[in-house]
């Protein structure tokens, strides 16, 4: 937006001081014409913004801090692409998506050292409008040196999406963080206290021609209100047997005749189990164990008849 | 030809006029001359959350969505001790939320949230709320001998949601874009739903009707900051009107039926929009049902897309419904019934529903080479963000 306004401006002085030949009352009534023109774009415009919020103002050259990527939707929207760049005796060493607008992650946050792009992608259903949508929360800490950091967005991309039938990109506004760090202040980390699991789940089995060769995947997501989830792990057949594991999972036992065990286990250790019932129990003769009753019950007979 | 919600008048007469409806409450900077009688501005109902506390009440309420001109430029807030009023306004700018502090606990009090245009008129009301501050309840320390007795009960924390559906619809709740709780409308179109065992913090709710004919409203989406140990009652949904056409094709002359389904004898609004936008207005019967045979050959060949809102009273209205499109052309062709259940877009795996698995499945195919048209929803020869922005707008959980 503040490139438009500029260019603008550059057009209303080249034609005030500009174009000699022009009649004054002609070039009075276009610049009067584009002065109105330009209010009311700037007056009607209607964009997303995206921002950063400091935990505080100045950080010291010790200890670690917070800082959220917000957003601010005068129209709702719905899908986000967002490119961190961080600059400056900075480094991210963790991301808290607790309590974040986007409810499905196509891209999870991901930091690039070379680049210095953190970048991450993901949908909200239903979509978000209003003020102060936390997308996620970067704890940093500093290099230990003096300086300025700044955290700004790459124009490139960075993307947000209305929530129409169409996937129509929406306009965004911009806004950096300009981070000056000092010498003797030591930041103070907000501490997070979560004895809570996270949220009740329910995975689902399911298959399509598209992926695994049509066979059967799991499906599974969950939050985690406090410190954010961690890590799932699914274990097939007894909850011993455990892989840490993303969703789509595919999954080793495709007779579907097992339980599955899902856990969701958050950034404090706290852990969430879900079950699937199998979908195709196994016959009762398939259990060893009921095997083993059988013949211990046939042993105790025969023992009981023989020493009769 | 009824009220645009100025007049207090019964009766009415006809003249023509080019000019916004309701002189100087539009902020629009463009204009379309077209005729019909139904040009009036409106703007959605906000819903409203009230969770109680120590000689306080917080509210929250959803965006109220101004149309045909009207743009919301601020909130204000009626606070009173008895039902109905009167009402002690409060002027908050553009926010969204308010802390309603100095109350008496053990007090009932209600509040209605009021959007305003740019020149300071009242363009919406909410239902009204009511709430009742409490004193926090502190938890005893530990005991210092054994021996039992007593106990304490933590206070729950949870949320209800509360408002209008269709009569005898099914509603359907989402916590985090996840089903949480199916339940119906009973025959008035109220509904109301509990949910409990929730932690504190930030919360993406929808709602969304399903009517008999398996056919579903948009998404009411609302976010919101759920407190630990408190229960927020959030009222005055309306869900938006199911829709539907009776015909894929239809010759142009002919008539194509357009309905759905919102709260019984409720005003709905039906917008065609092709080059040139139509309205007509219908109401719905006790059941909730609306029809409207619109004759074609008001426009011209080729597609063309309807949509439709209903408002109670004047007083409850609700957002559009889902925009779906027809077209006009040289034959007529019937849309194979039953209709609805599956979504337009977004149902990958073929179970009506858009959600989870679904994501699972394009999520699998994102960034890569040679992805299935099916998931390409938007025919650009690959899966992006845009096809997952299109997937959240058909999500049903």
């Amino acid at each position: 937006m503040a490139t438009e306004k500029l260019i603008w401006l550059i057009l209303v002085l080249w034609l005030i001081i500009g174009p000699d030949k022009m009649n004054k009352f002609k070039k009075f009534y276009i610049v009067l014409l584009i002065t109105c023109y330009w209010l009311l774009i700037t007056a009607t415009a209607q964009a997303a913004r995206l921002y950063f919020e400091s935990q505080e103002a100045t950080v010291g050259t010790s200890g670690e801090f917070s800082v959220g990527v917000n957003i601010d939707a005068d129209e709702r929207v719905n899908a986000f692409s967002v490119a961190v760049s961080i600059s400056g005796p900075l480094i991210p060493f963790d991301i808290n998506e607790a309590n974040s607008v986007i409810n499905f992650w196509v891209e999870k946050p991901n930091w690039d050292k070379t680049t210095r792009l953190l970048t991450f992608s993901g949908i909200t259903p239903g979509g978000f409008q209003g003020e102060k949508g936390r997308l996620l929360v970067i704890k940093f800490k500093t290099e230990g040196e003096e300086g300025n950091a700044v955290l700004g967005f790459d124009k490139k991309k960075t993307k947000v999406y209305l929530h129409t039938a169409d996937g129509a990109e929406d306009s965004l506004e911009l806004t950096e963080l300009h981070l000056p760090i000092i010498k003797g202040k030591e930041n103070i980390p907000v501490a997070i206290f979560d004895n809570d699991p996270p949220e009740a789940f329910i995975p689902e089995i399911s298959q399509d021609p598209s992926i695994f060769d049509n066979k059967y995947f799991l499906v599974f997501a969950t939050q985690d209100k406090g410190s954010g989830i961690d890590h799932y792990e699914v274990c097939e057949g007894n909850k011993t047997k455990c892989a840490i594991a993303e969703s789509p999972y595919f999954l080793q036992n495709q007779k579907l005749d097992q339980k599955i065990f899902v856990k969701a286990i958050d950034k404090n250790g706290n852990e969430k189990m879900a079950t699937v019932e199998p979908r195709y129990p196994m016959k009762w003769y398939k259990f060893w164990w009921i095997w083993g009753i059988i013949i211990l019950g046939i042993v105790a007979v025969f023992i009981t008849k023989k020493f009769k | 030809m009824f009220s645009g919600g100025y007049s207090t008048s019964s009766s009415y007469r006809l003249f023509g006029a080019i000019s916004q409806i309701s002189i100087g409450t539009s902020t629009a900077t463009n204009f379309n001359l077209n005729s019909g009688f139904l040009y009036f501005p409106f703007a959605s109902s906000p819903a409203v959350s009230a969770t109680v506390g120590d000689g306080q009440v917080s509210l929250s309420w959803s965006i109220s969505q101004g149309f045909l001109g009207w743009n919301v430029s601020g909130y204000n807030i009626g606070q009173s001790t008895i039902s109905g009023g009167p009402y002690i306004y409060t002027s908050l700018g553009n926010v969204t939320s308010s802390t309603r502090t100095g109350l008496t606990n053990g007090t009932t009090y209600y509040f209605v949230v009021r959007a305003e245009d740019a020149f300071g008129n009242s363009i919406a009301t909410s239902t009204e709320v009511s709430a009742t501050p409490k004193a926090a309840v502190v938890p005893p320390t530990t005991p210092v001998s054994p021996g039992g007795g007593g106990g304490y009960a933590a206070p729950a924390t949870g949320v209800v949601f509360s408002g209008k559906a269709y009569p005898g619809s099914n509603v359907i709740l989402l916590k985090d874009a996840q089903l949480a709780v199916k339940t119906i409308a009973g025959p008035d179109s109220k509904f109301e739903i509990s949910l409990s065992g929730l932690a504190g913090g930030d919360y993406n709710f929808s709602l969304y009707g399903e009517d008999k004919n398996g056919i579903r409203s948009p998404l009411f989406t609302f976010f919101l900051t759920i407190t630990s140990g408190a229960t927020t009652n959030i009222s005055g949904i309306f869900i938006a009107p199911t829709i539907a056409v009776d015909k894929k094709e239809v010759k142009r002359g002919d008539n194509i039926t357009i309905f759905g389904q919102s709260a019984s004898q409720a005003d709905i609004v039906i917008s065609v929009s092709s080059e040139e936008e139509f309205f007509t207005r219908t109401i719905s019967d006790k059941d909730g049902i609306y029809l409207y045979n619109f004759d074609t050959s008001l426009v011209d060949y080729g597609t063309h897309h309807t949509k439709s809102k209903a408002s109670i009273a004047e007083q409850l209205t609700s957002n559009w419904s889902y925009l779906i499109s027809f077209k006009v052309g040289t034959q007529s062709v019937a849309v194979t019934f039953p209709i609805g259940k599956a979504p337009e877009k977004g149902d990958l795996n073929n179970d009506k529903r858009v959600n989870i698995i679904d994501f699972s499945i394009a999520a699998y195919w994102y960034k890569r080479e040679s992805p299935p048209a099916a998931i390409d929803f938007n025919g650009d020869g690959k899966v992006d963000l845009v096809d997952f922005s299109i997937m959240a707008y058909y999500w049903t959980g």
